[in-house]
């Protein structure tokens, strides 16, 4: 397999197995840098699965077991001389539902690198702070950075969320999601914030809708019950699609 | 004919609710019952003095405070051993027959009448670890029966803390470790904090299991050391309500009422201290 030199992510050959049921099935897959990558398909056609695959978050599930690698800057994640919370930080995940820990919001916002350590209350304050103005969310928490995270507004919490993991300084940024229970206003606040920070990372987003997709994905890649059947640019897959079944799909005839 | 479901619905209610009502009579009676027969003892010799006269006359300050040894070596051999094993069981037990095992030991250590402990504490402590009839023979048999209600309450009371608390955390690069203390243990602290004062109560208040392992039937001196005898609230109290001839009713119910005190202080702790660690919370 040849990895094209922008790749962040290469995937080769993978496929999940909840059981025995296959999640994702042969994929292979470059994710580049400095973009956003809109994985789309239907519900149940492994997307969630691949994004968690990314961070090793699919290890919590004990039924699971991954085929293939999964290259992160050329180097296998699943080595042994890997650290999964080391990966974790530097490939950080957003969820379609926003899980505010049951923290203050600076809390929740510095939660991330308290647990690498090594990072002073003043170097967390100014984090704290990049981060929510990132996530375009500073403005309306930053008289209130004490309060519980909890009785922020849904679409306060996801930015929130997001914010959290800029924290990080994560070099990848996975979503899940991260719109779907947003009003639109705050919908185009995140999508604003992403498009900010694809200056700087590498970008996977599973969008809430194909439309999502086409406004901030700079490349797609199209799955379908766990196969990959199209990867490209946007523009070529939403005006040009080499399969048939993408176009049924973003088209709208099925999903 | 059809009764109209207004009607069951209320008839079920008045059911339900005489119910929750009768659990109160009993307590209030028992608690009204043993004040007013009691209350006349409670002086501050009572609890100050040491017993006199073949305990017929004086105080109880001995038993007291042997209680009082008795409850901080319980706690302090059963919270640790307790809180830690809720832990691991919620927290980091695989589903295997190892687990299992511990499971059901635990159920069957719940189930396990207390004058055994005694016998097995006796056994253990006493005689074959050379502790002798001791605070610290006592303190760990009390925190042996213990330890089921502490081990049981802990993981149920992290088993509550929502499962995407922990994705979180490990999306984040947190160990499990990390985890459990800055995010679950602090949301399952309340409940953890109820379970080891319910436990604590218990022991306090037991006597078959001290009756062999630390209890002294009349000791008018206070202990210097772990390794010393005591009297105890519980066994005093069986003492003076079947050994003693003579012995003045007053006195027995006032040692029971300075028993139910110590308990029911425990209690009112428990409550204080779970009320200020939710006003901190506060979600």
């Amino acid at each position: 397999m040849t990895i094209s030199p922008t790749a962040k992510f290469a995937l080769d050959d993978v496929s999940y197995y909840y059981g025995d049921q296959p999640a994702l099935r042969n994929v292979s897959l470059d994710i580049p840098d400095k973009e956003i990558l809109a994985v789309i398909g239907p519900g149940m056609s492994g997307k969630s699965t691949l994004l968690r695959i990314l961070n090793r978050l699919s290890d919590l599930a004990t039924e699971g077991r991954l085929e293939g690698r999964v290259l992160l800057d050329g180097k296998d994640i699943h080595d042994p001389d890997v650290s999964v919370t080391r990966l974790r930080a530097r490939v950080g995940i957003v969820f379609a539902v926003p899980v505010p820990l049951p923290l203050s919001i600076w809390e929740n916002v510095a939660y991330g690198p308290q647990l690498q350590g090594g990072t002073s209350k003043p170097e967390l304050d100014s984090l704290v702070e990049m981060s929510l103005k990132a996530a375009a969310v500073w403005e309306e928490v930053k008289d209130r950075l004490n309060d519980p995270a909890a009785a922020l507004s849904g679409g306060q919490q996801q930015r929130l969320c997001l914010a959290r993991v800029l924290a990080l300084q994560p070099e990848v940024i996975l979503l899940d999601e991260p719109c779907s229970g947003l009003d639109p206003i705050s919908t185009m606040k995140v999508e604003e914030a992403l498009l900010a920070l694809k200056e700087h990372h590498c970008i996977v987003i599973v969008p809430h809708n194909v439309q999502q997709a086409s406004r901030i994905g700079d490349e797609v890649a199209f799955l379908l019950t766990g196969e990959l059947v199209e990867h490209g640019e946007a523009e070529e897959v939403f005006t040009n699609p080499r399969d048939s079944r993408t176009d049924d799909y973003i088209t709208g005839r099925f999903g | 004919m059809r009764i109209p479901r207004y009607t069951t619905q209320k008839i079920a209610f008045g059911i339900i609710t005489a119910a929750a009502v009768g659990v109160v009579i009993p307590l209030v009676l028992v608690i009204a019952y043993i004040v007013v027969q009691g209350i006349g003892a409670i002086s501050w010799e009572f609890i100050s003095a040491m017993p006199r006269n073949g305990m017929r006359e004086g105080g109880i300050l001995p038993a007291l405070v042997g209680t009082i040894w008795l409850t901080i070596g319980t706690a302090l051999t059963s919270i640790p051993l307790g809180v830690g094993g809720g832990i691991y069981l919620s927290e980091y037990a695989p589903d295997n027959s190892l687990t299992r095992t511990i499971r059901l030991a635990i159920i069957n250590l719940a189930g396990v009448p207390s004058v055994v402990y005694g016998l097995f504490g006796l056994g253990l402590f006493v005689i074959f670890l050379r502790f002798g009839m001791s605070i610290l023979a006592g303190s760990l048999t009390l925190g042996i029966m213990t330890l089921p209600v502490i081990i049981s309450t802990t993981e149920q009371a992290l088993r509550a803390v929502p499962q995407s608390f922990r994705v979180v955390n490990a999306s984040l690069g947190g160990t499990t470790w990390q985890g459990i203390r800055k995010v679950t243990l602090r949301q399952a602290l309340p409940g953890i904090m109820t379970g080891i004062i319910l436990g604590l109560e218990r022991a306090a208040g037991e006597t078959a299991p001290i009756l062999f392992t630390v209890a002294a039937f009349f000791l008018p001196r206070l202990p210097h050391s772990a390794f010393d005898q005591t009297m105890a609230l519980p066994y005093h109290l069986f003492v003076i309500s079947t050994q003693v001839p003579g012995m003045p009713i007053q006195i027995q119910y006032g040692t029971a009422l300075v028993l139910l005190a110590f308990v029911l202080t425990m209690n009112l702790l428990a409550t204080l201290i779970r009320r200020y660690y939710r006003r901190r919370r506060q979600w």
